[in-house]
């Protein structure tokens, strides 16, 4: 009885929270666009959490139902963002007061680069629910986790204080310790706790390099702004020496390249993607690795380009590494989930050799590649899941020939493998294509040397297609096996038709990211 | 010689308890044999109005009898927060220690403590700190020993008095040597006679001793070893209670000290100081590992706090005292949560074992949720009260980065160390399958303490605008 009154109050009180917000939105004529986003999943979060697990249904659809109005308020975002001269670079600017004493205040604003990654959490977190619609062990739990994960994504692409970006960064890391553990598969606890570590010790290294950033506000501050403060519009417009900026930047660059997946620190990824449930993983790969290379361009490169030059040439080698590292791994790899996690290395080392380039079409392809990658990683995660849901095994020996028993599934797939090896048409060619150009003008050895990782990931993308979809039907068991239900046909249609609109007309989303990407290497160019 | 006249009613904080402690007393010996004991019911009033008391008619600044006993901001701030911790520990304390036949006497340590630590909190003096300081450590020492026919608490008892009274003995020994060269026992005095005699190398004696008896008190490495056997062996309220507010004390004396009278040796003690950090740091994040009792474990991760508020106080700045001040508020709330879901669980399992936690999700949602908090704010996660804690401690010290960037990267690394074995504990209560089904209920009072301890842990995480600025101003003016 308690309990109940107890529950229902959390919703009540949820919701009235929501409509508040909203109302004092109505009543003020200021929309505050990202707070919204994040106040959509979070309250969905709050009131997933009061809901017993036996209305399982009922946990669904209000995670479906928020997590799509998440989607709207990101197309929103996208269509409402504007470009061309004139215009400043971070709009939808949001700012309030939070601890004065620190220096810290709750400050929120995209620019190109922050609204293409909003757009793809905003896909990616509604076909991720999509996608759990059979999860039935601890519902309540697994859809409150999600929720409250992809919240603290919202923030970090919007934070413009150090302070709330670091927050939002945590939100988003820790949840997937409990979401790995409790509704993983395989060696799920050793992935969770190795994920888990790994991501947070990329936050300690990089909270070091913030602390060092923000004492320099003080210091090294523009003429009578010499005041503490979190603030990157402040930071922005802070002098560092040179010598602080390259001391200070590996902090930064290693603190985020961890969580994006960076050789030798990626050994987390393959484990915890692997072991993770198909949701977790379509978020994690998709849009939490791009949450590392967005830090490394909105926190290293941006504040520290001095230190960015000095230090990506350097650092360059190693992606070299990540890409065809990553890519004969995929190759070697029985289970189909390792395929696809080695792939992400693989496609992860391509966003940040672009970013290495420090030029701009490696810089614009880098970005394009994080939102590509996510989209084309979340569907072959989510295709994985389903597979896996029909066959309840993920070796590619037992697979062979699906693709008769369900012709739905086996097409997704080859849509997201064709995407992965770069062909043309599909947004991963166009991305790639960008990087391999800047990556030309920097260094034509170096390019070479990459060119070789996607020769890889052709032939191993090309040899899980034929070796499980297609080809004559080898395994008696799977005779009974049926196709996608309509939800997950709803999640891929949505995933591929992204993928598809991308590479056919990416004009619209690379003059957004292009509009992003200019102020950063006006500020590489200019020595800060 | 005679005192003058002083105003007495700058002691009404501790009045008001002292009449909440001594109603107790007495209503345990008079009461007829088969009643519980009402003393902890009294206590708590007691607690709460002293505390109320504290909050709305603040003591205004005061020095008595030559600056022995002082009240400025430093001492208001400290005050306030034993008593909050007093409150919200006797709340936990009152269902556990209903069937005990001692919780008359328990109840009296408790509230004799509190006095010792709110006359310590208000010591400018070496004899009347030494004396407030006996107080409350040797209640704590009976409270310890106090689970007779326990070889364990028996254990915790002897040992906590024997290394407690070595520890005094240094400080006696250390304030001994301050007195022969400054020619006072006053710190104010003292404050000013330290630089002329800052090259005097019994001056540097007398720190060294002093520094060392402060270390017991904060469970600081190398003085650290009784911790884990006391918390294990201890009653688990008592426990709770000297976790937080014994640290809380131990840092009284050292601002106190060390940004008094040694301000003078401040080369000498920030190197002793923070080295004292790198090594708690280090025994406290990676001895908690291999622990498979609760209590032991939490020992060591409060090992480990004490280790990040000494890499906050290193610095000697206003801002690392404040940041002290802080993080030692958000402490109590998320030390008090952790052992509060332990009180809770070990109730109803009746062990201490990490593995009693299995399943605890699914037979108290709360209690788990509350000690999952407690946990996460330890490891300083935000959005809890622990993160902004930590980053203000780490960001005192990272001003100065060249003296002290070692110690912050060792500091922030370790905390993903720390993370990992409060992650273990979570893993249990979350991830594990739960042996039994039957509910764990906290009850009404030991419920509303863990309420409030979430409320403040995440008050203070959300919010926590008016303590900083409270603690800075505190910081400054004292300073």
């Amino acid at each position: 009885m308690v309990t109940t009154v107890c529950a229902w109050g959390t919703v009540a009180a949820a919701l009235a929270g929501l409509g508040w917000f909203v109302g004092l939105q109505l009543a003020g004529d200021t929309v505050y666009w990202i707070s919204n986003l994040m106040a959509v999943t979070a309250t969905a979060s709050v009131i997933v959490m009061a809901i017993p697990d036996r209305y399982e249904r009922f946990i669904k659809w209000i995670s479906a139902v928020f997590a799509f109005a998440a989607l709207v308020l990101s197309i929103c975002l996208a269509l409402q963002f504007q470009r061309g001269e004139g215009v400043s670079t971070f709009q939808f600017a949001e700012s309030s007061a939070w601890i004065p004493g620190l220096g810290a205040s709750y400050l929120l604003a995209v620019d190109g680069i922050g609204v293409a990654m909003e757009l793809l959490t905003g896909i990616i977190i509604f076909c991720g629910v999509l996608a759990s619609w059979r999860v039935e062990h601890r519902p309540r739990e697994f859809f409150a986790l999600l929720l409250l994960l992809v919240t603290g994504v919202f923030g970090v692409f919007a934070a413009q204080d150090l302070f709330v970006f670091f927050l939002f960064y945590e939100v988003a890391v820790l949840p997937m310790y409990l979401l790995i553990g409790i509704w993983g598969t395989g060696p799920k606890e050793y992935s969770a706790m190795k994920l888990t570590l790994y991501l947070l010790m990329g936050s300690a290294l990089m909270l070091v390099g913030f602390l060092a950033l923000y004492f320099g506000t003080e210091t090294y501050g523009a003429p009578g702004a010499h005041t503490l403060t979190f603030s990157l519009d402040a930071m922005r417009r802070t002098a560092y020496p040179i010598g602080v900026q390259k001391f200070y930047f590996p902090f930064l660059f290693i603190g985020f390249g961890i969580l994006s997946g960076f050789w030798p620190l990626h050994t987390w990824s393959p484990d915890g993607h692997a072991s993770a449930p198909t949701a977790v993983s379509m978020l994690h790969a998709g849009v939490l690795m791009k949450l590392g290379a967005f830090g490394i361009i909105r926190i290293g490169v941006e504040l520290c380009p001095e230190g960015a030059r000095f230090w990506l040439p350097y650092f360059s080698v190693f992606t070299l590494v990540n890409i065809t590292y990553g890519a004969f791994s995929a190759m070697s790899q029985v289970d189909l989930k390792y395929v696809i996690a080695y792939s992400s290395v693989s496609h992860m080392g391509i966003v940040i050799l672009g970013i290495c380039t420090l030029n701009d079409a490696g810089l614009n392809g880098a970005v394009l590649q994080m939102f590509s990658h996510g989209i084309m990683t979340g569907m072959f995660f989510a295709l994985v899941g389903f597979t896996y849901e029909k066959t309840h095994t993920r070796m590619i020996a037992e697979y062979g020939g699906l693709g008769a028993k369900m012709p739905v599934i086996a097409t997704f797939f080859t849509i997201a493998g064709l995407a992965s090896l770069g062909l043309p048409g599909l947004s991963g060619f166009v991305a790639e294509f960008m990087v391999f150009l800047g990556a030309w003008q920097m260094n034509r050895v170096m390019c070479a040397i990459a060119a070789v990782g996607i020769v890889v990931t052709a032939a191993y993308v090309l040899r899980v297609l034929q070796k499980c979809f297609w080809g004559p039907l080898t395994n008696p068991h799977y005779d009974e096996i049926t196709d996608a239900s309509p939800v997950q046909i709803l999640c891929l249609t949505i995933l591929a038709s992204v993928l598809v609109a991308v590479g056919m007309l990416p004009g619209w989303l690379v003059s957004i990211i292009n509009s992003g990407v200019g102020p950063v290497l006006a500020r590489v160019a200019g020595g800060g | 010689m005679g005192f003058p006249a002083v105003d007495l009613s700058v002691f009404r904080v501790e009045a008001i308890l002292l009449a909440g402690i001594g109603a107790g007393f007495l209503a345990d010996l008079i009461r007829p044999r088969n009643w519980r004991s009402p003393a902890g019911w009294l206590l708590l009033a007691g607690a709460v109005a002293a505390l109320v008391a504290a909050f709305a008619w603040p003591v205004p600044n005061a020095s008595l009898w030559d600056g022995v006993f002082v009240v400025d901001g430093l001492a208001r701030y400290f005050k306030i927060l034993f008593l909050s911790a007093l409150v919200i520990v006797t709340l936990a304390s009152l269902r556990d220690m209903r069937d005990q036949s001692w919780a008359g006497e328990y109840y009296l340590c408790l509230g004799s403590s509190t006095t010792g630590m709110l006359l310590l909190s208000g010591a400018n003096e070496l004899v009347s700190l030494f004396v407030a300081l006996e107080l409350t450590s040797l209640s704590l020492y009976v409270m310890a020993a106090l689970r007779r026919g326990e070889p364990k608490s028996q254990e915790a008892g002897l040992k906590y008095l024997l290394v407690g009274a070595f520890s005094t003995a240094l400080f006696l020994f250390g304030a001994s040597f301050v007195y022969a060269i400054g020619g006072s026992t006053a710190l104010r005095d003292l404050a000013v006679a330290g630089p002329l005699h800052a090259s005097e190398p019994l001056f540097l004696v007398g720190l060294v001793f002093m520094l060392a008896a402060v270390g017991f008190k904060v469970a600081a490495v190398p003085f650290h070893m009784w911790a884990p056997d006391v918390y294990e062996g201890g009653p688990t309220p008592m426990v709770a209670f000297a976790s937080v507010a014994s640290k809380a004390a131990g840092f009284v004396i050292m601002i106190r000290l060390l940004l008094g009278p040694f301000r003078v040796l401040q080369e000498d003690w920030t190197l002793l100081v923070s080295v004292m950090a790198a090594g708690t740091l280090l025994v406290g994040s990676f001895l908690a590992i291999p622990q498979t009792n609760i209590k032991r474990l939490l020992a060591y991760s409060s090992i480990a706090q004490a280790g990040y508020l000494l890499v906050g106080f290193v610095p000697g700045t206003p801002r690392g005292v404040s940041a002290v001040l802080l993080f030692l508020a958000i402490y109590v709330f998320t030390n008090l949560g952790a052992f509060i879901s332990v009180i809770v669980v070990s109730r109803s399992a009746g062990s201490d074992e990490i593995a009693a936690f299995a399943g605890l999700s699914r037979r108290s949602p709360l209690v788990a949720l509350v000690m999952m908090l407690s946990l996460l704010s330890l490891a300083g996660i935000p959005p809890l009260g622990g993160f902004v804690g930590k980053v203000y401690l780490f960001a005192a010290a990272m001003e100065f980065p060249s003296r002290f960037l070692w110690l912050v990267v060792l500091a922030v690394l370790l905390s993903i160390v720390s993370l990992y074995y409060y992650l273990l504990v979570i893993r249990r209560m979350y991830i594990e399958e739960p042996t039994t089904t039957a509910p764990i209920e906290p009850g009404f009072t030991a419920g509303l303490a863990l309420l409030l301890c979430v409320l403040g842990i995440l008050a203070l995480g959300l919010a926590p605008r008016y303590l900083l600025d409270l603690a800075m101003g505190v910081a400054q003016g004292w300073q």
